[in-house]
Order: structure tokens, then sequence, then C-alpha cells
């Protein structure tokens, strides 16, 4: 197991090195000069040099590429050009929201996907399995942006229970914010559940065909045993593997959504610094995402082997 | 078995409609549209659908069916580019890792699977960010995102191969190695290859028309699906066609690729059995 988890964590150390290189790279290709773009065409040479060496434009690329690693272990990733404050704060200011946002979609994904799954896969080839096969594959291929609007349409409009835009922080309300991530949450779940469903009914009817289903219900076993201790554990497995790239997914569908909802989370901070060309708040937040999702991969695949030591062997 | 026949069926034949449509609309989007697309009429603002305009006009008065079907241009074209891209580079790369393997093969392994750890939209943001919005921009940055999974794909079918008699038959007789690659090996991995682009193909539309949404994307003055939700979502309660017709048209187009990938690889598994 020992072993196992050093061969993982390697993995995860040369992945981040090449994330942080890639980001590196991408942001010094800038076409033409980042500040002069920041400051304008018509700004003074002499505020072009000071901010160049504020940034640390002006030194050897490897040192500033140690800088960046240097600041990011650190936590301290440099001044946002727009809002002049740490973009440290500025993520996380608005770290609670895009967090609890993606954790409740999380949940909806896990406790609506493998029901269904199990449901479907019961009734393999029945009507409810079919319009459920057809409910999914539109659920892929809906937009999450149009999706959103679907729900406010219907929820806010039809049924008047949704105002969007009105977003209350945890600590002044909790009913309060919950409501108002419950849709958002339910917009970004949706093409997940689609996903993961799949994968939930492909597994028990595969594991459903086994010799040691047999032999549990030869000896007697109830049909909810047979499915709960037996099949159950055996057709989640290959779910937990997408759950990783599931997860990636729910915080890339953060950004979007929080568009459609106003939400003033990582998302939205992340398209306004685009828009701003705010640079040092870009590379930050790519960064911090990117870390994020490779280290809950790696926490994905350990818990894989503890549930499945045959993985460990391979 | 021949019910499940049936429903492979269904599956290329919507498929296959759905896209037929759009391309067809696409084409007469060249030569026609009922108004022209950026003629503005505000008298005309925001009316629902009727039989002069069919899908309703938008907040400049500007005729939506005119106007998605000049966005199909847009969806195709980025989609192509995308799509050309990622098979290209995507099956050169992923050649190259399974046909040669080693560690040169474990380099490569590694880059992708860094690069796929990573959710496309940000990465897409970041070059956009970058490199400048537009519909140029925004079909390589996501063409190049779509590099990893194809060469994943690419590798596993020239790993495949690379083991069968017929290869090494042709090593045996002294058969050139590129020969080899793109002569003998590729031709087999061919299937696999339009179903992952396909797949690729309405993953390129989402990505867009995210982009697009949320202004980083193509830029007017080209028309794009995901911009004209962008345009529309103020109005959403008072005028809720401005959204629905571009928005149905997307899921819809996607939900063709979808369905074509879905009916492909049927097809393929069902010559392999």
């Amino acid at each position: 197991m020992l072993a196992y988890i050093i061969r993982r964590l390697g993995l995860l150390i040369l992945t981040l090195v090449f994330i942080s290189i890639i980001t590196f790279l991408v942001f010094q290709i800038l076409p033409g000069d980042p500040v002069q773009t920041m400051l304008g065409p018509d700004a003074d040479p002499i505020r072009i040099k000071t901010l160049r060496h504020q940034l640390g434009l002006d030194q050897p690329l490897y040192i500033q590429y140690g800088h960046l690693i240097e600041g990011f272990i650190r936590g301290d990733l440099g001044q946002s050009i727009r809002f002049s404050m740490p973009v440290r704060d500025l993520i996380f200011d608005r770290l609670p929201l895009t967090l609890s946002l993606a954790f409740m979609s999380l949940i909806i994904v896990i406790f609506v996907s493998i029901p269904l799954g199990v449901i479907a896969a019961r009734r393999e080839n029945s009507w409810g399995d079919l319009l459920l096969s057809i409910f999914t594959q539109f659920g892929m291929a809906i937009p999450s942006f149009f999706m959103g609007m679907i729900l406010i349409l219907l929820f806010g409009s039809v049924f008047s229970l949704f105002s969007p835009g009105s977003y209350v922080p945890w600590s002044e309300d909790f009913w309060g914010a919950l409501g108002s991530l419950l849709l958002p949450a339910l917009t970004i779940a949706i093409p997940q559940i689609a996903v993961s469903y799949r994968y939930v009914r492909n597994g028990v009817i595969e594991q459903g065909q086994m010799d040691y289903v047999r032999t549990a219900r030869g000896k007697g076993a109830s049909e909810w045993k047979t499915l709960s201790h037996h099949i159950l554990r055996n057709s989640l497995i290959p779910v937990l593997t997408i759950l990783g790239l599931i997860l990636a997914e729910v915080v890339a569908g953060t950004i979007v959504v929080e568009q459609v909802f106003s939400l003033p989370g990582i998302g939205q901070l992340l398209i306004t610094s685009v828009s701003y060309r705010d640079f040092p708040v870009v590379q930050g937040l790519v960064l911090y995402i990117a870390f994020v999702i490779v280290v809950i991969n790696f926490l994905v695949d350990i818990l894989y082997s503890v549930l499945d030591p045959r993985i460990r062997l391979k | 078995m021949n019910q499940t026949r049936k429903k492979k069926n269904m599956n290329l034949l919507i498929g296959t409609i759905i896209l037929l449509f759009f391309l067809c609309l696409m084409v007469i989007s060249f030569f026609y549209t009922p108004y022209d697309v950026s003629k503005i009429q505000v008298s005309d603002k925001l009316q629902s659908p009727s039989l002069a305009h069919w899908l309703g006009t938008d907040k400049f008065g500007r005729d939506t069916l005119s106007r998605i079907m000049k966005s199909t241009q847009t969806a195709f074209f980025v989609g192509a580019v995308v799509v050309v891209i990622g098979l290209v580079i995507g099956t050169l790369i992923g050649g190259i890792a399974g046909y040669i393997g080693g560690w040169i093969d474990d380099i490569i392994m590694r880059f992708i699977d860094a690069m796929m750890a990573f959710p496309g939209i940000i990465l897409a943001i970041m070059i956009v960010a970058v490199f400048g919005t537009g519909i140029i921009n925004t079909s390589l940055a996501l063409g190049i995102l779509t590099v990893p999974s194809i060469a994943r794909i690419a590798r596993s079918g020239f790993i495949q191969n690379k083991a069968l008699d017929y290869v090494v038959a042709a090593k045996a007789v002294g058969v050139h190695p590129m020969k080899i690659v793109f002569q003998e090996i590729l031709p087999n991995v061919y299937s696999q290859l339009l179903v992952a682009g396909s797949i690729a193909f309405a993953g390129a539309l989402l990505a867009e028309s995210a982009l697009s949404y949320l202004g980083l994307g193509v830029q007017p003055p080209d028309p794009s699906l995901g911009q004209m939700l962008n345009e529309a979502q103020e109005y959403l309660t008072d005028d809720p066609w401005y959204a629905l017709a571009p928005g149905v048209t997307l899921s819809l187009l996607i939900l063709g690729f979808y369905m074509l990938s879905n009916g492909l690889r049927e097809v393929l598994d069902h010559r392999l059995s």
C-alpha cells in the first residue's frame, strides 16, 4: 500500500510540475508586452519600467518560474492589478461560495445517479429504462448555461419559487444560502448525473450476471441484500474512477453557472479578471484550481485502491 | 439481440437526420437568410414568433431565425477546425507514443494525463486570455485541448494493432516504419478515431458556446449561439423565445453529434463482435 501511495505521490508531483510549467509558459508567450497591454499604448516609459520591475518581469525566465512556485507554496500570488489587493485575499473571499456550490452539486450527483442507475438496471430494457436513457442523452447535450436559464424560467417565472441573483452568504442566513445555491447546484449536477448514471446502470447489469450473485441468491440472501451487499459494492468501483473526472467537470461547471445565476464566486472573478487583463489573478486562479483538482484526483485514486486492492497490483 | 440492434439504428438515424438538417440550414444561409442578419430595426425589437419572424426578433429587432442560420456557420466552422486539429495532432502524438512505446510513451502519456486532469474550459479561458478572443483563437485553443483525448484513443489503437500478425509480417518483410504506421495501422484505427472525432465535435460546440456566452469566445459581428444566449438572458422572463430559440438549436446540434457517435460506436462494436 505504501509503495502504491509513494508511486502515486510521485505522479502527483510530476503532474503539478507539468501544469505549473504550462501555465507559466502560456503567460510568457503573451503576444506583445504584457505590461504595455496593462497600461495601454501611450503609457509613460518610466511607469512601464517600474511595473515591470515590480512584477519581476525583468529577470530571467527560470528565476521568474522559481518565484512563481515559491510564491504559490507560501500562498503569495502577487497583487491584483485591477483591485490592488493580494490575489490570495481575492480568491479566499470568493472561495466559500464556489466550494459550497461544487460540494452541493457533487452530493446531488451521487444521491440521484446511483438510485436511478440501480432502478434502470433492475428493469433493463423497460420503458422506464429507455425513457431514462433518452433523458440522460438530453441532459448531456444541453449546455449548462442554457439549462440554468430553463431552470430559472421554470422555477422563477412559472412556479415563482426562486429569484435569481439573490445570493445570501452562509454566515447571514443558512437556509437562504441553501435556497439560493440549490438551483445553480442542480444545473451543474444534471449533465454529471447523466454520465454517472450510465456507469452505475451498466455496472449493476454487468455484476448482476456474475456467479457470486447467483451464489448469494442460492444461499437465500434477500434481493435487497444481494443488491446492497454484493452487486452494488462491486459495481460502484468504476463509478469511483470517474468521480475525479466528474469533480473536475463540476469545478469547471461552477465557472459558467456562476455567471448564469450572477453568483459572486471564483468563476466570476476569473471571467472579470480575464476581461480586465488582470494576469496575476488569472494565473493564480488557474494554478489553484489545477492544484485542487489534481490533489482530489490523487485522493480518489488512493480511495479506489483501498476499496479495491486489485488496483495496487497493476 | 434484435431489440438492441433496432436501438443502434435509431441513434445513428436520428443523429444523422438532425445533423443533415442543420448542415442544410448552414448551406442555405450562405446564399439566403429571411432577413439581413445585422439589420437593426428597433421598432421590431423583442417580438414573439410570427409569420413575418418565425422565431421572433432580438433586442435590436434583428430576425432570430436568420441569426441562428448564420450561427450554424460559426458552430460548424469552429467544430471542424477543432476536430481537424485534434485528429491530426492527436493521432500523430498518440501514434508515436503507442507504436514506439518505451520512455517516449511514458513522457507523452504523463503530459497527456496532466492536461486531461485539467478542466478544458479553464485551460481554454487561460489560452483565450493570453492570445485574445475571436473565432480563430477560440478554434485554435479548443483544438489544442482536444489533442489529449484523441491521442489516448489513437495510442491504445496503435498498441493493440502493433502486436497483430499483419504488422509483424510487414516488419519482417522490411516495410518502412512510416509506411507501417500510415498505410497499415492507421486504416485499422480509423473507425475508433471517427467515433472520437464526433464526440470531439460535440465537445467543441459545448465549449465554444460556453466561451462565447461568457464573452470570451466568438465576438460580434460573427454571430454565435452562445453569444445570442448571453444577450437573451436579460429578457428571459419577459421574452423566453429569445433565449429558447438559440438554446434549443445548440442543444439539438450537440445531441446530434452525441447520437451520431453512439450510433457509430455501436455499428463498430457490432462489426467487431
